[in-house]
């Protein structure tokens, strides 16, 4: 097992040479480099002065060469520096958004899984009523709904229509253009620790509720099956016949039975939950890291999408091993070597 | 062993279509959401002669402010938008595009997806070789001299290649074109250019690598698949659209000069193609890896048949049920990239409508003119369910022993 861990955390590292080479293809290949935007500001600009601003970022060397020297310095931990924010690329990104979206999706995750996986064993204990007719609707229902469209729609019950209907009603924030009353108000004594932290679950109810919606609504389906599945095997009529409680067959024979598939789907839907949160980011302004690829491919700020986009292809790639190992762990009969 | 025996009444044979529709017909939602997918091609077939306005007109005369923001009324059914546009109209010409982009992206896929999965599942640890014909090496018809018969034939076959990609790219881009304009029959030159255009650029690639060279194309093939999983397919996407439409650079500047207002629902369609074909390859390389080994197949090339005979006549109908499920739901999954896409304003540009791009407009005036918001974010989860249920009732119909 530790072995296998070791050779999967070493081939993060050709995966990630791979990828890091197509996304900064990809982006190098964009039309159009900083310099233009200096030039759009200052007319009077002279071509000289534009060739040795390309020279200094190193614009006028050939891609391969950028790559080099972009790696070579990404893994002492700089990342160039944001053009758009004048900032270093590495403190925006892990800095400031990586958090935030950590928090988003991980609050989404962990929602969507303590709803989806007992909804889904009721429904398949009382499989065909009519509490799991309702269910299955909704889930089909759920899992229908682009991410988008219901952010949206969330935002205009929550924040614009309910709000004009009930007075009184707590007007959820439409757009999270600040996310929350920023941690250094909190060191400096001006806000208490309190308001700081109600503020910003305020803040993130809305964006968590939709990009929840999704996985709970396909997991609580998966779950269902895997549970009727289980449900219908020897064992489990074994445990029944020798006169177990309904409780202990159900929670101690079935459930970790039909937990093995879940992981699996749990772990591969990680990336979804990432992509997903690009999308909700934008649609409530959270200042996570899908908004700031978005607004970085805009204002051309390469470096930092750069960096955005390494750290999402890392974080996903690490999540993809740690759902093979989960699967490992909950299910006893699979051994890596 | 048949006996014979006439006088027994047989029982009436039935096709798998007919099987599978006696079943298909029992999942009612199923046949709701195939009513819906009908009623829904027909208005983007007809959306010009059912539109009540031009979706683009913008209102020039009279009381200018009176007629922006119109709540739905008797002339506008669904009201007008900030510019004075009438929203109904734009749905309809919004289902134009969805339509277009989600069948076109889903059907190329389809095909890219199916000749890549059944080449690589078919000659899966057999690297294979087509280049034997004369002027292979050890042949003996040799008249001008090997390599430069070589060379002139690589030319020659680029050459077409390349001219056959290209004719078929321009015919893409005019059936995009005469399709906005409102002209019947465009989508179909926009699919046929679409399909002949990628075959030729893929055939090169096949023809190229794995013929030519004797790779083995699942290997290839399944670590490319391996790669494209890991990496968050979302951002790419949008990294990818923003290069092909960025107007300052070559391929936003070709694009823009050949295809005009058409241009964005061409780069649309062929990023979707970009990461769509991978889950059909993955399904069909699976199935055929296992149906190889059966002996339907062993029986025909026992019999002499050729191994493209043996792949597309074989192997191929064996995986009709799965494919026809798995574009079912491709072309859901292709509208609902779309209108993220748009949506985010790296899709579908204005002035085309599209319901993505309608909805992030209306969300700038989500206290203004809330009403807005309805038409498109209803007909975009709209359309996203019933193609999933469509699916599901397909699954049903097609395929019973998978249900989970």
């Amino acid at each position: 097992m530790f072995a296998y861990t070791v050779r999967r955390l070493l081939q993060i590292i050709p995966l990630m040479f791979a990828a890091s080479i197509v996304i900064f293809t990809l982006l190098a290949l964009q039309p159009g480099d900083p310099t233009d935007e200096l030039r759009q500001a200052n007319p009077r600009i002279t071509q000289e002065q534009l060739e040795a601003l390309r020279h200094a970022y190193g614009l006028d060397q050939p891609i391969y060469i950028r790559y080099f020297k972009w790696l070579g310095r990404a893994l002492q931990g700089d990342f160039g520096q944001s053009r758009q924010y004048a900032v270093p690329a590495a403190q925006k990104v892990f800095g400031e958004r990586l958090p935030n979206t950590l928090i988003l999706s991980g609050s989404a995750f962990l929602l969507a899984l303590c709803v989806a996986i007992p909804v889904g064993i009721f429904s398949a204990v009382r499989q065909y009523s009519l509490a799991d007719n309702i269910v299955t609707t909704l889930t089909f229902l759920g899992f229908s709904v682009p991410v988008f469209v219901l952010g949206i729609f969330l935002l205009y019950t929550f924040a614009v229509w309910l709000p004009d209907k009930i007075p009184g009603f707590p007007a959820f924030p439409p757009v999270a253009e600040v996310p929350y009353t920023p941690f250094s108000e909190v060191r400096s004594g001006t806000t208490s620790f309190w308001i700081f932290l109600r503020n910003w679950a305020w803040n993130l109810v809305l964006p968590v509720v939709a990009l929840s919606l999704i996985q709970m609504a396909s997991w609580t389906r998966f779950m269902r099956g895997s549970m009727l599945e289980v449900l219908n095997l020897d064992f489990v009529r074994t445990a029944r016949s020798k006169g177990l409680s309904e409780r202990t067959i159900l929670y101690k024979h079935a459930l970790r039975n039909a937990l093995i598939p879940i992981v699996t789907l749990v772990g591969l839907s990680i990336p979804g939950v990432l992509a997903g949160a690009v999308v909700t980011e934008s649609v409530f302004s959270y200042q996570g890291m899908g908004r700031l690829i978005l607004d970085s491919l805009i204002s051309k700020d390469y470096n930092v999408a750069m960096a955005a986009l390494a750290m999402l292809a890392l974080i996903t790639a690490i999540f993809n091993l740690v759902a093979d190992l989960l699967y490992a762990v909950v299910d006893p009969r699979i051994r890596y070597s | 062993m048949a006996v014979q025996a006439p006088s027994i009444p047989q029982p009436r044979s039935q096709t798998l279509w007919a099987l599978a529709w006696r079943r298909f017909r029992k999942h009612k939602l199923a046949l709701a959401a195939l009513v819906y997918v009908c009623l829904l091609i027909a208005v983007a077939l007809f959306a010009p002669i059912l539109a009540p306005y031009d979706p683009t007109a913008q209102p020039l005369s009279g009381d200018l402010a009176s007629q922006y923001f119109q709540l739905p009324s008797a002339q506008h059914w669904l009201g007008t938008d900030e510019l004075g546009r009438d929203v109904f109209s734009r749905i309809l010409y919004g289902a134009r595009i969805e339509m277009l982009v989600g069948f076109t992206a889903a059907l190329v896929s389809l095909f890219i997806g199916m000749v890549l999965g059944i080449l690589a599942g078919y000659f899966s640890g057999r690297p294979f070789r087509f280049y034997q014909g004369p002027l292979a090496q050890g042949s003996s018809w040799q008249p001008l001299g090997f390599a430069l018969w070589r060379v002139i034939s690589w030319v020659i076959f680029y050459g077409l290649l390349y001219f056959i990609a290209d004719l078929a790219w321009t015919l893409a881009g005019d059936g995009v074109r005469a399709f906005l304009g409102g002209e019947r029959g465009g989508h179909w030159f926009a699919l046929l250019g679409l399909v002949v255009s990628w075959g030729a650029v893929l055939a090169a690639g096949i023809w190229g690598l794995f013929a030519k060279f004797g790779l083995d194309l699942d290997v290839v093939l399944s670590r490319f698949i391996d790669f494209i999983l890991t990496i968050p397919s979302l951002p790419l996407l949008l990294v990818l659209s923003a290069l092909l439409r960025d107007s300052q650079g070559a391929v936003g500047q070709w694009a823009q000069a050949t295809l005009g207002p058409a241009a964005s629902v061409l780069i649309i369609i062929t990023v979707l193609v970009i990461f769509g074909w991978i889950s059909t390859a993955r399904l069909v390389r699976g199935a055929v890896l296992s149906l190889r080994e059966q002996d339907f197949v062993t029986a025909a090339q026992a019999l002499g048949s050729s191994e493209v005979r043996v792949m597309f006549r074989h192997l191929l109908p064996n995986v009709t049920a799965p494919l026809v499920i798995n574009t079912t739901l491709e072309v859901g999954n292709a509208i609902l990239s779309e209108s993220i896409l748009s949506y985010l304003g790296f899709g579908i540009q204005e002035p085309v409508p599209s319901w993505g791009n309608m909805l992030s407009r209306a969300q700038d005036y989500l206290f203004s003119a809330p009403h807005l918001l309805f038409a498109p974010g209803i007909m975009i989860f709209l359309t996203i369910l019933a193609f999933n249920y469509l699916g599901d009732g397909l699954r049903d119909a097609l395929d019973p022993r998978s249900r989970l």
